[in-house]
């Protein structure tokens, strides 16, 4: 009796009987990456929707009055512009905060609709492989041949630029990193044994791909996902600066980076505002990322 | 006079996230010249941390402490990086376990050999090539000069282990550490590699530490064996003293679950030691095997056992006497050793449940980008059949087609040519789920045959999910009560696999396997990956569900003891081909097919001092892409005449249950 007890407290010790779920709870409490990207993403997407709450100002009304007052923490500044104005006299918080509306729209819809794109692609190649992978890495090395940016510039210009044009055209153009990498790990689990075992207990193709290999891949996609966020912003920015993404007056973080390109020397503080806002919502991307994927991994990380 | 290398209450600590872990506690032995150190254990032991630890080659942020470590007169613990360094190209050379990757695939075998000692010894080029040509004839390989300008991948595993063990002598080293040297071999390859590794030995006078998880391995080619337990050696001593008589429960219990051939009824269940082999992690008070002891009492945890004299040089770590500890009482527990009736009271009728006619596949194979495709066959014209209530083992080497067709059996890969029979139908004409409603699997790798992002319990339920088997809270249910029967916690239904040991995984793998009621199961190397004390559990678990549930396995396996323990008939294929059918008895007493013979004898059973007896197949497996004419084994054959190069034999019944194929005893019956 004495060795059963043994092995039962030795077991104990070992495992933890929680549902799943309550083990993904109980992780998220104590990881700080993630309760802070959270946090982030989800006070910018709730300015981003209510901007007209928050914005103190009309983003679009110019004072050439006021025009480059600095923000309130430098000389000359005051709290009716905290964050200051730009060339034109406008409110830079304002503009900050409708700005959000674009960049985030565009980051996650561009980001998400190459997901889509790229990881069905990579599962049907990888998974079927023979002719449709060939089909599918050709088109790849097509789309790699191609200057994105030139693409997408002719692409925006005979569509007409509007925010959804942006974000089906910048979607289309980045699918190919979930792409590669979803059709490597295809490849490499479809041999593995417990594909095999799912298809002897009676899994068809559908449920085998999106029951065990999807799954699987979660972790990968979220890294690639938080960093083509960041791609497609800055994407995003570089067509609005050259006139074809977002047309002015409206507000963008990108175009606002791109508009004091010429003052970044004597007012640096307008490049650095939306610059600072970019860096922080690519960070909280890229923390709440690796935060899901350590909260849903099986496997807990040291 | 000191021995040449002297390892004194050696331990290890490794730095982990959460604390530190001792890896290797009090560890101490010595070797000698010409003398072979056998250390022994299962995964998780310390084995290849200790030897890792004399090599030095322990990552940062571990710490090595000992009285002494010591090899010829150098002090290994205080020695310089650059020391250790130049003493393991020099002194101590090591042999890993997998020659397909200690082997750099893009330098040339010439280049990796020569290397090592133009740096060390600063010799020229061409004195390094006359060595490693005359080093690489001397381990049996030949055309030796035009091999150095080969690649690894142009070599098979055996040449490449030997490639690998020829490079390691290129220096004269004086302590030779063989880390599993065979493990990834094929058992006919298995037996040259281990008498060639004791043959240099006793030639070149080295000392030699061979590391392994295989009691017959380590018992037949070593003088002084160290048994390891949870980062302890818990009994050294002369490898025959200690074999013969073992006189700590650990390694009673191990020998006992060994199945030996001849030795068990068949069908009779195995002893096997319960409970797990314990995480290291765990804070030990005392015995660290008290948990799985079948003799545990109150000074098991009173502290740290020491090693214990039992005369003659041998020691062991427990607090009983060694007379106390060989009275008899059996190391195994009573519902694990079974009554030996498993295999009775099964009816065996004669009608196939499963049959393969005349099947066969063939693979096409690019070699290059711009060659043709050429024809592989895996499975060559096989026909089998599955009779209600048998154990039917295929046998054979890697490469030799049991995989494909086990998978052609299970309906995931279609025959290029026959077909397959379940039940009286084609299986290609039946679904999915009528398939597999009859006809299970459980897989040779409990690590990749379980999804790790679904839980124990998903996992289990999933096939009664896919068939649409009662509610969920039936199903609930259900798996409930088999996780049970297999022997699993109700408490891991919500454990992922990576939470599991292997045997557990398995365990799981099984359950998921029952709980459609089959009437086949093909098991695919089911132990292969397991150690040896929980392959006895999950053997005795086959055997007892087979009983229970009337099952008929099939079985596909490498491992000779494993067949004769629990089949009832075996195959044995070569290149794609069945080139014997016996039932289980008559092909142990009587084999017949040249081959068959040497599988037989390249068995290895823990017996002290008995040396590895010599397989001589000659040259290595042939490559399926080109196999050789006629019937296929000629190249191999010590009999092999004109009439096997040009004529393939066919399968002749030698009895009513016993079949071969082979133009010797052709000529016998004619």
């Amino acid at each position: 009796m004495q060795t059963t007890a043994n092995a039962v407290a030795a077991m104990a010790d070992d495992i933890i009987d929680l549902t799943p779920k309550e083990r993904m709870i109980r992780k998220a409490k104590s990881h700080l990456g993630f309760q802070f990207g959270a946090f982030i993403v989800i006070s910018f997407a709730l300015i981003a929707i209510f901007a007209p709450l928050f914005a103190p100002h009309d983003p679009y009304v110019q004072d050439l009055a006021k025009r480059l007052v600095p923000p309130v923490w430098a000389e000359g500044g005051s709290w009716e512009h905290i964050l200051g104005t730009d060339h034109l006299g406008r409110d830079y918080l304002s503009r900050l905060i409708y700005g959000a509306r674009v960049s985030m729209g565009v980051g996650f819809g561009a980001a998400t609709l190459g997901c889509i794109i790229g990881v069905t692609i990579g599962l049907v190649a990888g998974y079927l492989g023979g002719r449709v992978d060939q089909a599918a890495s050709f088109l790849l090395t097509c789309q790699l041949a191609l200057p994105s940016l030139l693409l997408a510039m002719a692409l925006v210009f005979f569509v007409g630029s509007s925010v959804t044009t942006l974000i089906v055209v910048l979607g289309v153009l980045h699918w190919q990193y979930y792409m590669v990498v979803t059709r490597t790990l295809t490849r490499q689990i479809r041999s593995l044994e417990y594909v095999s075992a799912a298809r002897s207990i009676g899994s068809n193709d559908r449920q085998v791909l999106f029951y065990e290999i999807l799954p699987n891949l979660f972790n990968q996609i979220i890294v690639v996902f938080s960093l083509e966020m960041a791609v497609v912003i800055i994407h995003e920015a570089s067509l609005s600066f050259l006139g074809v993404g977002v047309q002015p007056p409206t507000a963008s973080w990108g175009l606002m980076i791109a508009e004091a390109k010429t003052m970044m020397y004597f007012k640096p503080y307008l490049v650095v505002i939306p610059g600072a806002a970019l860096f922080l919502l690519v960070l909280a991307v890229n923390l709440l990322g690796d935060g899901i994927r350590d909260i849903t991994a099986p496997e807990s990380r040291n | 006079m000191t021995a040449l290398l002297e390892v004194q209450d050696m331990s290890v600590t490794l730095k982990l996230a959460e604390g530190e872990m001792t890896a290797v506690q009090d560890v101490s032995f010595t070797v000698d010249r010409g003398e072979t150190l056998g250390i022994v254990g299962e995964s998780g032991s310390g084995k290849s941390v200790s030897s890792m630890a004399i090599m030095g080659l322990l990552p940062r942020g571990t710490r090595t402490d000992a009285t002494t470590l010591r090899l010829g007169d150098v002090d290994l613990l205080s020695a310089s990086e650059d020391e250790m360094a130049r003493m393991r190209g020099n002194k101590i050379a090591m042999i890993f376990q997998e020659p397909m990757t200690s082997l750099n695939p893009v330098y040339t075998i010439g280049r990796q050999m020569t290397e090592l000692m133009q740096l060390h010894k600063g010799v020229s080029g061409a004195q390094a090539r006359a060595r490693a040509v005359d080093l690489l004839e001397k381990v049996g390989i030949t055309a030796a000069e035009s091999r150095l300008s080969q690649y690894p991948h142009q070599l098979s595993g055996g040449l490449r282990q030997r490639v690998m063990i020829a490079m390691m002598l290129m220096n004269d080293p004086e302590l030779i550490i063989a880390d599993e040297p065979t493990t990834a071999l094929d058992v006919t390859i298995q037996a040259q590699i281990l008498n060639l590794l004791k043959d240099l030995q006793k030639e070149l006078n080295i000392a030699l530490i061979i590391i392994s998880h295989d009691m017959g391995v380590v018992a037949r080619v070593s003088d002084k064996i160290a048994v390891m337990y949870a980062g302890q050696v818990i009994e050294t001593g002369p490898v025959s003293d200690v074999l013969h008589a073992p006189v700590h429960p650990y390694t009673q219990g191990l020998l006992e679950s060994i199945p030996v051939p001849g030795q068990i009824e068949p069908g009779g269940a195995l002893g096997s030691i319960p409970g797990l082999v314990p995480s290291l992690k765990t804070r030990f008070k005392g015995c660290r095997f008290a948990n799985r002891c079948q003799r545990v009492h109150d000074n098991c945890q009173q502290g740290p056992v020491a090693l214990q004299e039992a005369g003659s040089g041998q020691a062991y770590r427990c607090v009983l006497t060694p007379a106390q500890l060989r009275d008899g009482t059996p190391s195994l527990s009573a519902r694990d050793a079974g009554d030996g009736s498993y295999g009775k009271g099964i009816n065996m009728d004669a009608s196939p449940v499963l049959q393969a006619i005349d099947a066969g596949c063939t693979f096409q194979v690019k070699q290059g980008m711009f060659s043709a495709a050429k024809p592989l066959r895996a499975v060559d014209n096989i026909s089998l059949d599955l009779r209600k209530g048998e154990v039917v083992a295929v046998v054979g080497e890697s490469g030799c087609g049991k995989s494909t067709l086990a998978r052609m059996l299970l309906g995931l890969q279609e025959p290029t040519a026959g077909k397959i029979i379940l039940g009286g139908q084609d299986i290609a004409g039946l679904s999915d789920m009528e398939r597999s409603r009859k006809l299970q699997s459980i897989f040779q790798d409990p690590y990749s045959s379980l999804n790790p992002r679904r839980t124990i319990g998903e996992i289990i339920r999933r096939p009664l999910h896919l068939h649409g088997v009662g509610n969920v809270a039936e199903q609930r249910a259900k798996v409930d009560t088999i996780m049970e029967r297999v022997g699993l916690p109700r408490s891991f239904y919500y454990n992922y696999p990576n939470q599991l040991s292997g045997g557990q995984r398995q365990r799981v793998a099984i359950a998921r396997a029952l709980i459609l009621n089959p009437e086949i199961v093909v098991c695919d190397e089911p132990t292969s990956a397991l150690d040896v004390s929980v392959q006895a559990q999950i053997l005795n678990l086959l055997l007892e569900l087979r009983a229970e549930m009337g099952l008929t396995y099939l079985l596909i396996t490498h491992d000779m003891a494993v067949v004769e323990h629990i089949a009832t008939r075996v195959v044995v294929m070569y290149l794609g081909r069945v080139v014997e059918v016996a039932d289980t008895h008559t092909l142990f007493s009587n084999p017949r097919h040249p081959y068959t013979k040497a599988l037989l004898k390249s068995v290895l059973t823990p017996e002290p001092g008995a040396g590895v007896p010599s397989v001589d197949l000659g040259t290595a497996y042939p490559n399926p892409i080109n196999p050789p004419s006629g019937c296929t084994f000629h190249p191999r054959c010590e009999f092999a005449s004109d009439i096997c190069k040009a004529k393939a034999p066919v399968l002749e019944s030698l009895s009513t249950t016993h079949q071969s194929a082979c133009h010797m005893l052709e000529e016998e019956m004619a």
